[in-house]
């Protein structure tokens, strides 16, 4: 590898005179397959569901009055669009195989997502855009290449950056601490120990957000025998309820039953499937831990971050703390105090803290 | 819910309405030291002065100033849905104003031409219709002369002659006139509907610039938020963990240089 240079490539372009005078926009983003936050340093942060729509004709063009639609107004709307959510367990849909119509669809629709996360932050026109993007931690080359592609275009610069490690610089804690990503699409571990993690010091799982809400609706036509709901019902329920350990109060949900709504007690069903998502997780992290320089393991046990979506389980740090006193004799668990934003803003810093030439390097 | 919606909006109008300086700007006034104050920490400060003021002002318990805060909240919210609703009609008239400018260049294309075509048309009409009415006139005389011919030698008919000759011609005349101005008025029928059309369109325009003029002159129309910094910035050197910090940005930039110009020469794609 090259090592960077003080001054600008000589073989990079010149980006020509710089019309873009005013300043200088740092964006990070944490595209998530879930939702997506942005940071910038213009003071904006803003996040959004991960949607994607595009009117389906004419007749509900002219109704909804847009092109394109977003977030939760695209959700809202998804009967009268072609709906996507282009991030499927942290990957773009289809990246791995470009031709096919659906990784097309899907791109432009990640395309569009990032255009329009980059527009929430109000840039200025004459504002260099240098953005950082959280990816996770083990996301596929043809992944990574097909997010540059989607950002090149609205940005001035841009870098990808693993989620954890992101959200573990943001809080600079970057020596000896094991970061659990909770996600949509994935649950990222990742442990630091002061230098660029390695894929050795990663472990990425696939029971994530959108796994936990099967395991639920499973739960679910059990536990509430005629209710007619769906997976996005589902998702609304976990997000307002989920939880594990002690209930403080009886979770009652209002399904239909034939039409008529009915009130289901889902405590226990709830309870089950939340409590399904920690052994895989302390699995891997006991792989971490036990893989790691023996001299140091006792602070890596001690040092456990949990960040992500899925990190606003209730009680879910108490009862991975338990489960660590089981398998590693103990650990102590923290949960950082911003997850929605927590990787936006370790992008952010990180887009802050690199150096200008690098950013030139990569125009 | 509606406590989030009031989060989310609050931050906006403290966007929206805060004022906008630069660093070289607060130096220039002086300012060295500067006190940063988070969004989040600002909303939730406003929320709980409206609570504890409407609980002190009025006396009111808990309960009774949670009340009148909700309502509060509910007529903030139903203010910036009233500023959703504009942004999304001034978008409206935006897209509107784009097709009218279309529209009227199109129209105003086709008016010159049909113009153009017109006064053509009528040159033509006009040369062919007079040329039809003398060609008519000539045979009609000529007919009549014939007819007289015949009667010739009886002298009290020469006077007649020449007096039915110049009826009929004065005839031939009108109604080449007739014939000719139906034909233009068939033609300008077509030019009046397109001008009327223009006007039309011409003052539906001039309403959506004008709703646009009032939108930027009420600072609907945003020129963005301009970033706190003016230069390209990097990492302190007076930062605690300036040294890893730099070895873990360049090894972020090496694999972001070794994957982007992967992309540009084509090595990594399938």
């Amino acid at each position: 590898m090259n090592e960077p240079s003080q001054t600008p490539n000589p073989s990079t372009p010149d980006p020509g005179p710089a019309d873009k005078s005013h300043g200088v926009l740092y964006v990070g983003i944490d595209l998530g397959t879930s939702r997506t936050s942005v940071c910038a340093s213009n003071g904006v942060r803003q996040t959004l569901a991960s949607y994607v729509g595009y009117p389906k004709d004419v007749v509900s063009r002219k109704a909804l009055g847009k092109d394109i639609l977003f977030g939760q107004e695209a959700m809202d709307n998804r009967l009268s669009l072609r709906f996507f959510r282009p991030l499927e367990k942290g990957e773009l849909k289809g990246s791995d195989r470009e031709d096919s119509p659906e990784a097309k669809e899907n791109l432009q629709a990640a395309r569009d997502l990032i255009h329009h996360t980059i527009e929430l932050c109000a840039p200025r026109k004459d504002e260099l855009i240098y953005a950082v993007i959280g990816v996770p931690a083990q996301a596929s080359i043809h992944n990574k290449n097909a997010i540059i592609e989607a950002a090149k275009d609205i940005v001035d610069s841009v870098m990808l950056c693993s989620e954890p490690f992101a959200v573990a610089y943001s809080m600079d804690r970057l020596m000896d601490v094991l970061v659990i990503d909770i996600g949509a699409g994935t649950v990222d571990l990742c442990r630091m120990h002061g230098t660029m993690p390695e894929d050795s010091d990663q472990i990425t799982l696939y029971k994530g957000g959108d796994w936990l809400d099967q395991e639920i609706f499973k739960e679910f036509k059990t536990a509430c025998p005629g209710a007619d709901f769906n997976i996005n019902m589902v998702k609304t329920i976990k997000e307002k309820y989920a939880f594990v350990g002690e209930a403080l109060d009886p979770v009652l949900v209002e399904f239909p039953v034939k039409g008529k709504p009915t009130t289901f007690d889902v405590t226990e069903p709830l309870r089950r499937a939340c409590k399904r998502i920690i052994p895989p997780m302390v699995e891997a992290l006991h792989e971490l831990v036990a893989s790691f320089d023996p001299e140091f393991q006792e602070r890596l046990r001690r040092n456990v971050l949990l960040a992500g979506g899925g990190s606003q389980i209730r009680a879910l740090d108490v009862e991975i703390e338990k489960e660590m006193k089981e398998r590693l004799g103990g650990g102590r668990v923290e949960r950082i105090e911003d997850p929605l934003y927590a990787g936006a803003n370790g992008a952010l810093k990180i887009a802050h803290d690199m150096p200008g030439e690098y950013w030139q390097q990569l125009r | 819910m509606k406590g989030k919606e009031l989060k989310q909006s609050l931050k906006e109008a403290l966007r929206r309405f805060s004022f906008r300086t630069t660093p070289d700007d607060l130096k220039r006034r002086g300012v060295e030291n500067v006190h940063v104050v988070g969004l989040d920490r600002i909303v939730g400060l406003v929320e709980e002065a409206v609570r504890r003021t409407l609980a002190r002002s009025f006396h009111l318990g808990n309960q009774g100033a949670g009340t009148l805060a909700a309502g509060a909240k509910e007529e903030f919210l139903k203010l910036l849905e009233r500023t959703k609703d504009l942004e999304k009609a001034r978008d409206e008239a935006e897209r509107m104003r784009k097709e009218l400018e279309a529209q009227v260049d199109t129209l105003r294309l086709r008016l010159k031409e049909t113009e153009a075509g017109l006064h053509k048309e009528r040159q033509r009409i006009k040369e062919t219709v007079e040329a039809q009415a003398l060609l008519e006139e000539a045979k009609l005389a000529e007919a009549i002369r014939t007819l007289f011919r015949t009667w010739e030698g009886r002298e009290d008919l020469s006077l007649l002659r020449e007096e039915v000759v110049g009826l009929v011609s004065a005839h031939v005349v009108q109604e080449k006139n007739k014939a000719l101005a139906a034909a233009m008025e068939e033609r300008d029928e077509e030019a009046q509907r397109l001008r009327r059309r223009v006007a039309k369109l011409a003052s539906s325009l001039e309403k959506a610039e004008e709703a646009l003029r009032n939108y930027a002159r009420n600072g609907q129309i945003d020129q963005g938020i301009s970033s706190v910094f003016r230069t390209i910035q990097g990492l302190s050197p007076v930062d605690p963990e300036y040294k890893r910090k730099k070895d873990v940005l360049k090894d972020i930039f090496l694999s972001n240089l070794k994957l982007q110009k992967g992309i540009e020469t084509g090595e990594q794609k399938p």
